[in-house]
């Protein structure tokens, strides 16, 4: 197996592409894409530390985030469907008012 | 586009600026915080002993206003009446302005009756050191005869079963909220 380094450099990276993507893109759907890739980033963590220190508990933990994303993600673009119905665009400049 | 480029050049620059005055304003606000501390092992003479403990002076640290904080921190320990002096830490970052710092630990050394012990270099303690590397049960030979499959099998369902139930009521709350946040009408 590769050292754990490299795994946690590779989820940096991960996790930093991510975040960047959050801060800069316009399409809401493309920000939730980021925020999944930055879950995943924390993913890859937790499995690596769990090999590395022979612990099991790093890989359960994942299946609830996996969960969790899931879930977040269900409801995120449920609610981007509500707001299309409403606006005609996901574009988040257009997402400046309280009231529909 | 610019916009989003200037959103983000704001972000970080946020960032950066609250960094700063962290590194600024709250490293240099010295408190004090008084602890009784039980030690089971102790010789009975020694009840009552007062240690002061200092750390993260970074003294010679150029552009900061450490001195000032130093000063304070020293006139704090002094006062404060102790037996013993003790740095743990990040006690010096440069050659900077020795010669207050010799002052300063002149005035502690007088203050305190047995003496000033300072810790040196723990960063290079903590770059040189390496980990224990005390791992825990599941190693390669448990993964293989068993197979992670039935390993994180076990653990789930023994262990982290409490959030496992929880998390199917996490997911039946995401499936009404996504259903009625989706319909045609209500």
């Amino acid at each position: 197996m590769l050292a754990l380094e490299n795994y946690l450099i590779l989820s940096a990276i991960l996790f930093s592409i991510g975040t960047v993507g959050v801060l800069i893109r316009r399409n809401a759907i493309v920000i939730f894409m980021c925020v999944e890739m930055m879950l995943n980033a924390v993913n890859l963590t937790l499995i690596a530390f769990s090999k590395y220190l022979g612990n099991i508990d790093g890989q359960v933990f994942v299946f609830f985030i996996m969960t969790v994303a899931a879930a977040e993600a269900a409801v995120g673009l449920a609610l981007m469907i509500a707001f299309y119905k409403n606006r005609e665009s996901i574009d988040i400049e257009d997402m400046n008012v309280m009231k529909l | 586009m610019t916009k989003n480029w200037l959103r983000a050049a704001a972000a970080l620059d946020a960032a950066a600026a609250l960094s700063l005055a962290y590194m600024l304003f709250e490293a240099q606000w010295v408190r004090r915080v008084d602890r009784r501390l039980e030690a089971p092992g102790v010789a009975a003479e020694l009840d009552g002993l007062t240690i002061v403990q200092l750390s993260d002076f970074h003294a010679g640290f150029v552009p900061s206003f450490n001195r000032r904080a130093m000063c304070k921190a020293v006139d704090m320990a002094v006062a404060a009446g102790p037996d013993l002096v003790v740095f743990t830490g990040d006690f010096a970052t440069g050659p900077h302005g020795a010669e207050e710092l010799h002052a300063q630990l002149r005035r502690l050394a007088g203050a305190a009756p047995l003496g000033v012990f300072v810790l040196f270099l723990t960063c290079w303690f903590l770059i040189k050191g390496s980990l224990t590397g005390v791992t825990g049960s599941m190693d390669a030979a448990q993964v293989v005869k068993y197979g992670h499959v039935e390993l994180i099998g076990k653990a789930l369902f023994t262990d982290f079963l409490y959030p496992f139930e929880i998390t199917s009521l996490l997911l039946l709350a995401a499936i009404v909220g996504a259903v009625i946040l989706a319909k045609k009408k209500i």
